[in-house]
């Protein structure tokens, strides 16, 4: 188009360089809606950032010094410990770490002899608050993600905050 | 063009036009541009690399589609759907192997097709374009590799395709909307599955058709580009053909024993054989040793003759035999353990020596001078094709592809590592930090992409240095010395 009215300056009139824009600009938004639409269509479903409780356990069956492990809906691993027996705060008691590594996200696991987390991917080691103390995400500074715990008094029941998932999954 | 009828119109005539009319193609034409004659230096293996993974391309296009009849891609059924085509479909572990070494050699022979444009510096002016086509294919068959490796949801290619993700999301600014897109979710999920399926099968292979049209037909547009430096071994004298080849007579002598060989067990053989798991009758068997004496006669007189096609024929009858002969030694069924190692030693050497040899089957070679495209390069190609088969029905038969464990979200084994041609990768992963090793990766493949640009500041900055030869002989031995260390640890 452009090469075009270039080369034969005499043949190009106002109104057909307009004409030609529009037709341009028309197209363009014409196809790129539907492109647009294809895109979003592709697009994963976001969680929404809310989040909800997910029971771990109760208060009573849950021992000072013990563990618990559960899954989240989209299949991580979170580990409970219960550290202490603290009336007053009861939140306190709880530690709740994810098992997934911060630095690739690979699958970190206990090693009870040496009271440690170890990532097996790059040797990230972990100590039992899920502070990392070396290997790359020591040096990048790289915690293992904590989760929040909630108790409720009444029932004394257990619970780990864990983000909502739509309702058709994915 | 002259005006007098060409061979096309001839041809038309010659056939009764009537029938012709039907699909009315200007045959001269096609000749004219099949034809076109292409630079002598082409007869040599090391320019003719670039049709190898085209040819390779295909034969996945073919496994691929056969594999596809089996594999399911979801989370729940991916990995038991391979291990069926691997272990319970009637050649299943065939099809899956071929497809298996064939994208490993794509891999090599896209990388040695890129290392001989690199140093010939093909990719010089006016060429820019075709090397950036060049390295989207090398992209292509990357992720190809990658996205087909993710198919087999075994335990790596799970934390391969998790770590591969991460690292994604840890690109500056787009990262995480990237990786997000590259899972289908915040996690890997079912949608993973499903996305990497889609561009293996479908996305991928078509831009990867695409790309090839375009570099070919780029290709044709500039022509084959002239050499810059002079081969020592294209001298006029220099061109003994075939048939005077002591080597080429031996082959030739070799076939006519082999012929003679199976002739007689087709007369007097009473013992029925057993062909890779196929018993076949006695009369079978001795059909069997008629056709391949009668192919092994033929062979031999072509080769005594100085004939490429004699040597086609020996290439494919050696490729069929050793596949026999080390399928036999592999599943304990060699009658004489010696004899079958000395035959396929016999034969793979003269496979070998053949295929070093084809140049000498081609008439003026010694002369650097045009020849034609067909079928002289034809053939070329079909000769490396011929040799490729030969290697992929090797590693088929000796290395078949298997199958390991099956991917658990839940445990990470303790070595993991991604396929090999991404250890230079994975090594700069662990020689510099997460960030670093991210930004490194683009801007290495940045550069490869402007090559061509780089090389003619280089070449400004300090004219007829060559400066970029030495930084890509620099590049590639710490490609290879990565990618081995990383093989070592």
């Amino acid at each position: 188009m452009m090469d075009h009215s270039a080369s034969k300056p005499e043949n190009t009139s106002r109104r057909g360089f307009v004409a030609g824009i529009f037709m341009f600009a028309g197209l363009i938004a014409g196809y790129g809606a539907g492109a647009l639409h294809f895109f979003r269509y592709l697009v994963p479903l976001r969680s929404n950032g809310k989040k909800r409780e997910m029971f771990v356990g109760t208060l009573d069956a849950f021992a000072v010094g013990t563990t618990r492990t559960v899954r989240d809906p989209r299949g991580q691993e979170i580990i409970i410990a219960r550290t202490s027996n603290n009336p007053e705060h009861r939140v306190s008691d709880f530690q709740a770490l994810s098992t997934k590594c911060p630095h690739l996200g690979c699958k970190i696991h206990w090693e009870s002899g040496k009271e440690r987390f170890r990532c097996p991917c790059h040797e990230g080691i972990f100590d039992k608050q899920g502070k990392a103390i070396s290997g790359p995400p020591a040096q990048e500074g790289k915690n293992l993600t904590e989760y929040e715990v909630r108790v409720n008094e009444k029932t004394g029941w257990v619970y780990v905050m864990v983000g909502q998932e739509s309702s058709y999954g994915a | 063009m002259a005006h007098e009828p060409g061979v096309g119109e001839r041809h038309i005539r010659a056939t009764g036009g009537r029938l012709w009319q039907l699909l009315p193609v200007d045959w001269g034409k096609i000749q004219e541009v099949t034809n076109e004659p292409v630079p002598g230096h082409i007869k040599r293996w090391w320019f003719a690399l670039g049709g190898t993974p085209a040819y390779l391309f295909l034969i996945q296009i073919t496994t691929g589609i056969l594999l596809s009849f089996y594999y399911v891609p979801s989370p729940d059924h991916a990995y038991d759907s391979v291990a069926a085509i691997t272990h319970a479909v009637p050649f299943g572990w065939f099809v899956r192997s071929i497809h298996k070494w064939a994208a490993n050699l794509m891999i090599i022979t896209v990388l040695l097709h890129m290392c001989r444009v690199f140093f010939s510096c093909g990719f010089r002016h006016p060429r820019q374009v075709n090397w950036v086509v060049g390295c989207g294919l090398l992209l292509c068959t990357l992720s190809l590799g990658f996205t087909g490796y993710s198919l087999i949801q075994e335990q790596l290619s799970y934390w391969g395709i998790t770590v591969a993700s991460e690292l994604v999301s840890n690109v500056p600014l787009l990262g995480p909307t990237l990786a997000n897109f590259m899972r289908g979710g915040e996690e890997i999920g079912p949608n993973t599955l499903t996305r990497m399926f889609n561009l293996h099968v479908g996305i991928l292979p078509v831009v990867t058709i695409l790309l090839i049209g375009l570099h070919v037909a780029v290709l044709r547009l500039h022509g084959v580009s002239d050499l810059s430096f002079t081969d020592p071994r294209l001298q006029p004298g220099n061109d003994r053909l075939a048939k005077s080849l002591p080597g080429v007579r031996l082959m030739a002598l070799l076939a006519a024993l082999g012929a003679v060989g199976c002739i007689l067990a087709a007369a007097f053989r009473t013992t029925a054989i057993t062909i890779v798991a196929t018993d076949l009758s006695v009369e079978s068997t001795r059909l069997l040793c008629l056709i391949v004496g009668g192919l092994l006669a033929t062979a031999s007189a072509l080769l005594a003759q100085g004939h490429m096609y004699g040597l086609l024929l020996w290439l494919a009858i050696s490729i069929l035999a050793i596949a026999k002969l080390i399928f036999d030694l592999t599943h304990h069924e060699a009658i004489h353990v010696t004899g079958w190692i000395v035959m396929v030693l016999v034969l793979g050497v003269t496979a070998v020596y053949g295929v070093v040899r084809q140049d000498r089957f081609i008439e003026g070679k010694g002369v650097d001078k045009p020849f034609n495209f067909f079928p002289d390069h034809i053939i070329t190609e079909l000769l490396i094709g011929t040799l490729l088969l030969f290697l992929l029905t090797l590693m088929t038969l000796v290395f078949p592809a298997e199958l390991a464990e099956r991917a658990n979200p839940l445990v990470t084994p303790d070595h993991i590592k991604p396929e090999w041609y991404f250890f230079f990768q994975f090594r700069m992963l662990k020689l510099t930090g997460l960030n670093t090793a991210v930004v490194m990766s683009g801007a290495l493949v940045l550069m490869i992409v402007l090559w061509p640009w780089i090389d003619s500041l280089l070449e400004r900055i300090a004219p007829r240095k060559d400066l970029g030869i030495y930084i890509g002989i620099v590049a590639f031995l710490a490609f290879l010395t990565f990618t081995v260390w990383e093989a070592m640890v």
